[in-house]
């Protein structure tokens, strides 16, 4: 009796057994098969046509400037490390691509504080998701780093499909990469760049390319000056990435291609137009007519400041050029007192890392260094139309 | 036999001293003044000095407003930075009912703000700087809170202008007509403010001379001036003397608000944009000018003439750097340097004259 019953034990877990593995094998094959449906849908959405706050075309990868070899001078060593930082390391084995598709993917970008900027950087995320069908999240630390950090164990606790995260601390970044990494979580560092030992963890990079796009800004202005002139330069925040793109990076520019391009002086009044204003009307009186050009960092507080200098001293023959595409900036574009600013579209910041992150979940090879850099543009009087509304 | 004692430390009352105790800070613009006209040919030009006045202007009408505060005896008010953005962006959001309203806003809540600061500060006894830092951070997350991180331009209004900010939504309500008003003329009213030059004079320089004038008059010839004085030297004298002293202090800081106010207005039209972040680091700027200008943190002591000494020769110090082409790291060292030598000898002429005290 004893052995008849063991017999029908073991018929039925044998029967059992067999019928989960037919179950767990459909369940397989109907898995791949929705994860193949949802790809072939994915790699169907039409983004050709999804435009910003601006009516500029939003999913779209500006140029990857190829990474020179490095400089043997160590000053200029310092600045190729600045400019192509991330670009050559050496990176972990990447989280390979589930390829399945874009869609309803669970996309959780965390950024850095509250400024209008930020604010258009989320508006472009939000719009691209909507574009892609995914599931997007934004959580805003709002400049605590701690808050940050919770935020990260929290993306891993609730499971993120990926992570877009714009670090607010470089040396921290080397951990919450790492962690992200180690918890199985692919992550994109927007925005900015992370330090060399942080993007070994990394997916991908996008970031405006501040440095490049200040060489073409230099080009211009040269160009349009005749190759010649007395340039005085404000800057951001010295020390910062954006202080050596807009500055150093300018001045270099020249010296290598435009030596008659004279640096006359150089200052950091901070991102306040009285301040500003002070220190062009003390150019104008230090240098009279040799103040020929000037070179912004912003095109708000400080390029008010300073056209209001030179337009209370009759200076209308100064060419001025400066960063970013606000509304104060193209404004003053329009009204002819800036020459030319750089087209850095915040809501591009925000919606090219989830078009990256949509290339990796749709099977696109991204490549061991991938770096993915915002459109670029010169905004001029001619053209600053097209640009208009500004997204923040 | 008495068993109060006595200082016996060693005062002098020369004339040096006395001068240097009076005039320190226009002493200080002398010998600054010598060395602008050594750098540059252009330095006594008007032009010149029209700019370094101008490039203080707004300072000046912050740096007016605190002084009232410290010369209570309060310390100073952290709240200036986040009161001239808040009036600033209150202003931007009547101004479609007309330039006027927009100020005549702007004030009302800095006059507002500063009632609350007194009142908490004068009749509750709280730490001027612990409260005004709070005041500072409350009204920066209602800003932001209200405007969800965006910032108001007053030529522009989409469809969700509207819904956010601290008035427009309930404007909207009450007059849904607010809407198709012509803004860009509105505005360009206002972005003028900052840009408008009466017989060729900025017109916010002629609001600074304005401000110190009054702050001037209201200090040293008033009723009320006395009784800052007094209030400032002892908080409790000054309430055993009669003096209203909650009043008092809730005035002095209506006048800092109501100053900051006015700052941020200007500020606001010269940056054409009302966000949270007009207007910051004026308070430290501020109470730095200040106390060039002779001006005790203790309270009860130092003029108007003082501050105005103490902008101005921030102004000067900034400009003459400039033209001598040292950078902002070293303009910032020196600036710091001069500070700490104006207030040394500041204090060492007071101790002589034996009025460290006060």
């Amino acid at each position: 009796m004893k052995k008849i019953f063991s017999l029908l034990l073991m018929v039925v877990l044998v029967a059992g057994s067999a019928f989960a593995a037919g179950q767990q094998e459909e369940a397989a094959g109907k898995s791949e098969a929705e994860a193949q449906a949802n790809l072939k849908a994915s790699l169907a959405i039409d983004i050709s046509d999804v435009r910003g706050s601006d009516g500029q075309l939003l999913l779209m990868y500006g140029e990857t400037r190829p990474v020179p070899p490095k400089p043997s001078d160590a000053a200029a060593l310092d600045m190729w490390k600045l400019e192509y930082a991330g670009r050559q390391t050496k990176k972990v084995d990447m989280i390979p691509s589930p390829a399945d598709g874009i869609i309803g993917k669970k996309i959780i970008m965390i950024m850095q504080s509250e400024h209008p900027y930020w604010t258009a950087v989320a508006n472009g995320s939000r719009i691209a998701c909507e574009a892609y069908q995914a599931e997007f999240e934004m959580w805003n630390p709002n400049g605590d780093l701690n808050q940050q950090n919770q935020y990260i164990d929290r993306a891993i606790a609730e499971k993120a499909d990926i992570v877009l995260l714009a670090s607010l601390d470089a040396k921290a970044s080397v951990q919450q990469f790492k962690k992200l990494y180690d918890a199985g979580i692919p992550a994109i560092a927007y925005n900015m760049i992370p330090s060399d030992d942080a993007m070994r963890y990394v997916l991908a990079i996008t970031a405006p390319d501040d440095f490049g796009q200040f060489k073409m800004l230099a080009e211009y202005m040269a160009s349009d000056v005749g190759g010649s002139g007395g340039v005085g330069y404000i800057t951001h925040i010295p020390g910062g990435s954006p202080y050596f793109a807009r500055t150093t990076n300018v001045v270099e520019y020249y010296k290598e291609n435009y030596p008659g391009m004279k640096t006359l002086d150089i200052q950091s009044p901070g991102f306040e137009a009285p301040k500003t204003k002070q220190v062009v009307a003390d150019w104008i009186t230090r240098f009279g007519d040799d103040l020929t050009c000037i070179v912004l960092a912003d095109d708000s507080a400080q390029a008010l400041g300073a056209t209001q200098a030179l337009e209370e001293a009759g200076r209308s023959d100064v060419y001025v050029i400066a960063a970013g595409n606000s509304k104060v900036g193209m404004d003053l574009v329009k009204a002819g007192k800036i020459n030319a600013i750089t087209f850095q579209s915040a809501e591009a910041d925000g919606a090219v890392p989830i078009k990256v992150a949509a290339d990796y979940f749709n099977g696109v090879d991204l490549g061991s260094n991938a770096a993915f850099y915002l459109p670029q543009a010169v905004i001029t009087p001619e053209n600053v139309d097209n640009y208009m509304p500004a997204q923040w | 036999m008495s068993n109060t004692k006595q200082d016996i430390r060693k005062t002098s009352h020369n004339s040096f001293t006395l001068i240097v105790n009076k005039f320190g800070v226009f002493f200080m613009i002398l010998v600054l003044s010598v060395v602008g006209v050594l750098v540059s040919p252009s330095f006594l030009s008007s032009t010149n000095l029209l700019n370094i006045l101008n490039a203080v202007s707004y300072l000046g009408i912050v740096a007016a407003g605190i002084a009232f505060v410290i010369f209570c005896g309060q310390y100073g008010d952290l709240s200036a930075p986040m009161t001239m953005a808040t009036t600033g962006v209150i202003c931007v959001e009547f101004m479609r009912y007309g330039l006027w309203y927009g100020i005549i806003a702007a004030v009302i809540a800095g006059a507002v703000i500063g009632m609350i600061n007194g009142f908490v500060i004068g009749k509750l006894r709280v730490n001027a700087i612990i409260w005004t830092l709070a005041m500072n951070f409350i009204l920066e997350g209602l800003v932001r809170w209200s405007y969800k991180g965006t910032q108001i331009y007053p030529d522009m209004a989409t469809e969700k202008t509207y819904t956010t900010g601290f008035f427009l939504p309930i404007m909207a309500k009450l007059d849904p007509n607010i809407m198709d008003i012509d803004l860009v003329s509105r505005a360009a009213a206002f972005n003028g403010l900052a840009t408008t030059y009466p017989l060729g004079v900025p017109l916010v320089l002629y609001v600074m001379f304005g401000v110190m004038i009054t702050g001037y008059i209201i200090m040293s010839k008033t009723t009320f001036g006395n009784q800052l004085k007094v209030v400032g030297s002892s908080y409790e004298v000054g309430k055993m003397s009669g003096i209203n002293a909650t009043r008092t202090v809730m005035m002095a800081f209506m006048m800092s608000s109501i100053f900051a106010s006015i700052a941020g207005v200007f500020m606001t039209s010269l940056n054409q944009v009302g966000a949270f972040y007009i207007g910051q680091g004026y308070d430290f700027q501020a109470v730095t000018a200040i106390i060039l200008g002779g001006m005790s943190l203790s309270g009860g002591r130092g003029s108007m003439i003082g501050v105005f000494g103490g902008v101005f020769t921030l102004g000067l110090i900034s400009n003459i750097l400039t033209l001598l082409g040292i950078g902002t790291f070293t303009q910032k060292m020196i600036t710091g340097a001069i500070f700490i030598t104006v207030v040394a000898v500041n204090a060492k002429s007071l101790r002589k004259l034996g009025r460290d005290y006060a």
